[in-house]
């Protein structure tokens, strides 16, 4: 009997996991009665990235929402996204953009997530001419290797380190440290970082891999400490990241400029590693939140008042907004396109002038749009301010 | 020097949480055979627990970190009763195996309530350094050393003074003997692995107040207190303090002056020197 009991439980649970968590949604929305246009999305919806994940598919939905109720693109057909889970694992990204492709068959595909993933379904959609589009990855070769339907909106560490560059001098950054991730993007950083930090008179003291989940990082710090180095420069995923900054402080490194760059939100960073440690804190980051002072751009208010719609108590956060933004570029592209055949998008994409949340979006001759980063430092109170090269001139 | 002391003083407080969670681990293994790889789970649990306490009751950081221990206590103590002993007389690997099953069941719970953001419990201490000469030592560290000394020496006292500890010290030795010379065995067995379980969730709210609380944090720290065991010797109370002292110590030095791409290298380094040149621990008296 009991036997029995358990194994209808568990058959029960299996069934209902498979409710919950079937990998595919589709969200087709208004009810018109011509044939949607289906735009495939690839981005980890299980796994440690599945909250940033979930929040570029409510981004996108609220684009999508906006682009239907303006009447749809090529002559009132509607958006129809369909997303699949890409986890955190290239092989999941191609078997999802097989199905997409094969079956679903869209028409743009957005995707997926980690530079690996992406790079794993590139000849996919180069084979097939389908357009591609690059949401988050930021490794730089993904827009080197000759993909004429490829483009990308995520930054590049080139792109940041340039973006950077006249804050060196400005800010004191001259015996640097550098603590980079020990991965493709941690290396990526170091090398864009310290010929941007070299080209303005800096030197690197010392450079220190790090490895991503580690939380003690006390012996390079106090290593560097003594090492007469005046800045030292992290890139790190923010748990780890965060355990450093509160060990820096600890060990009386406030004084040194301690620079965060490769994307962590700096809203979380302040969260986990508390007012007192993150004081004075330099952030680099790809998208400037509503409550970063002085950083927003126009319409980032606007976006962020119906990201507060969909998710009562946040603000939308850069996930949000790289959903936002496909969701509203794919909208722009697809009415100058006129139509929905390969070439003709490919076309529209290259002549894109779109003023997003991050900034205006024109891809060069690689597929590849300069939107800049935003660099912003922790006040007492925890809050951000954005600090722009032209004050720091001034003064 | 003043490098060489500051990387010394942080490797000895981070050495003293390592040999907190290498007690319950050396310590069931030699009482009860079993090999516990969720022990690094009863580590996450007092962090995991403390900040839903801290964050959500609002209580203070001590009630908050008493009440996450002495609930890991009582986790320890159901598991015990309900999974290992079930399983007593069974092979070695069967018990492992189970709790390699538990450890994931309970790091993936705790991803379903936690989500993948990690936390930080509210610590009563801000990262500030508190000067002592050159070298600096921040009041969260202090306040994790103090506990571990008070803990340890609690441990070495009532192992080797009090009546209780000397039958847990026969059942190491002999649980046959133990049995015959009429010690029940089932209560140390269910009261050792919950003493565990409660020192692994102690450096679990200590560490978690330094550091972050995610569900799979106690991964890492589960392959150092297995290089701790292994160097202490298996069963060996004390080499596990020791060993912990040692590998602290020696990790820190090692990505201090050596580098720190190493630092995790060093201790399986220190285990394989040991499992070459004195096989049954650093600190135990040769049985041959």
């Amino acid at each position: 009997m009991r036997t029995k009991l358990i194994s209808l439980v568990c058959v029960v649970m299996f069934v209902a996991s498979g409710i919950l968590f079937s990998g595919s949604q589709s969200l087709a929305q208004g009810s018109s009665q011509k044939t949607p246009v289906k735009i495939g999305l690839i981005t980890p919806l299980s796994g440690p990235a599945a909250t940033a994940g979930g929040r570029i598919v409510i981004g996108f939905k609220i684009a999508q929402k906006i682009v239907n109720e303006k009447g749809g693109v090529l002559e009132g057909r509607p958006l129809e996204l369909i997303v699949e889970d890409g986890k955190n694992d290239p092989t999941d990204a191609i078997s999802a953009a097989n199905k997409l492709i094969m079956r679903d068959k869209v028409v743009i595909l957005v995707g997926a997530y980690h530079s690996s993933s992406t790079l794993a379904i590139m000849p996919i959609t180069q084979e097939k001419k389908i357009p591609h589009l690059v949401d988050i990855s930021s490794a730089a070769k993904i827009t080197k290797m000759g993909h004429p339907y490829l483009f990308r909106i995520a930054a590049t560490t080139d792109i940041e380190a340039q973006n950077l560059k006249p804050f060196f001098p400005l800010l004191g950054f001259k015996d640097v440290a550098f603590l980079p991730a020990n991965t493709d993007w941690g290396r990526s950083i170091f090398q864009s970082f310290k010929e941007a930090l070299e080209a303005t008179g800096g030197r690197v003291v010392s450079v220190d891999y790090l490895i991503q989940g580690d939380v003690n990082f006390m012996a390079q710090l106090t290593k560097i400490k003594n090492s007469g180095a005046d800045s030292f420069i992290v890139n790190l995923d923010v748990e780890s990241l965060s355990s450093l900054l509160k060990q820096s402080s600890e060990l009386g490194m406030k004084k040194m400029n301690r620079l965060s760059c490769g994307g962590s939100p700096g809203s979380i960073i302040v969260k986990l590693t508390g007012k007192v440690a993150s004081e004075g804190l330099y952030v680099s980051e790809p998208y400037a939140p509503v409550t970063m002072a002085g950083g927003d751009f126009p319409e980032n208010r606007y976006f962020s008042q119906l990201y507060q719609k969909e998710q009562p108590g946040e603000y939308g956060d850069y996930f949000g907004a790289t959903g936002y933004i496909c969701g509203n570029l794919i909208g722009d592209v697809l009415r100058r396109a006129k139509s929905d055949t390969p070439d003709a998008i490919r076309d529209a994409f290259k002549k894109t002038k779109y003023q997003s949340l991050r900034g205006l979006i024109e891809f060069d001759d690689y597929g590849q749009a300069h939107t800049p980063y935003v660099l912003s430092q922790v006040q007492l109170d925890g809050s951000q301010k954005r600090l722009f090269a032209k004050d720091l001139q001034k003064k | 020097m003043i490098e060489f002391l500051q990387q010394f003083v942080n490797g000895l407080i981070i050495g003293m949480t390592y040999s907190l969670v290498a007690i319950g681990l050396t310590m069931t293994f030699g009482l009860m055979n079993v090999i516990n790889f969720a022990h690094g789970e009863f580590y996450m649990l007092g962090g995991f627990i403390a900040y839903y306490v801290v964050a959500l009751m609002n209580m203070g950081f001590y009630i908050s970190a008493l009440i996450a221990v002495l609930a890991t206590m009582v986790g320890g103590l159901i598991t015990e009763r309900l999974l290992i002993r079930r399983l007593r007389g069974r092979d070695i690997l069967t018990t492992a195996i189970v709790t390699i099953g538990l450890s994931m069941f309970l790091q993936n719970t705790g991803f379903i309530i936690m989500g993948p953001i990690p936390k930080s419990i509210p610590s009563p201490f801000e990262p500030v350094p508190i000067y002592i000469g050159q070298i600096t030592v921040a009041p969260a560290r202090l306040l994790a050393a103090a506990v571990s000394i008070i803990i340890i020496s609690f441990t070495h006292l009532a192992y080797n003074y009090t009546k209780v500890g000397r039958a847990l010290k026969a059942t190491l030795q002999d649980r046959d003997a133990a049995l015959l010379a009429g010690i029940n065995t089932n209560t140390f067995n269910m009261w050792t692995f919950a003493y565990g379980s409660a020192l692994a969730a102690v450096a679990g709210v200590l560490l978690g107040a330094m550091f972050v609380v995610t569900p799979f944090m106690g991964e890492a720290v589960i392959a150092k207190a297995w290089v701790v065991v292994i160097v202490g010797g298996l069963g060996n109370i004390m080499g596990a303090v020791l060993g912990g002292l040692l590998l602290g110590v020696a990790e820190t030095l090692g990505a201090g002056f050596i580098s720190a791409g190493y630092k995790d290298a060093i201790g399986f380094f220190i285990v394989i020197l040991v499992l070459f040149f004195k096989p049954t621990g650093l600190w135990t008296k040769s049985t041959s």
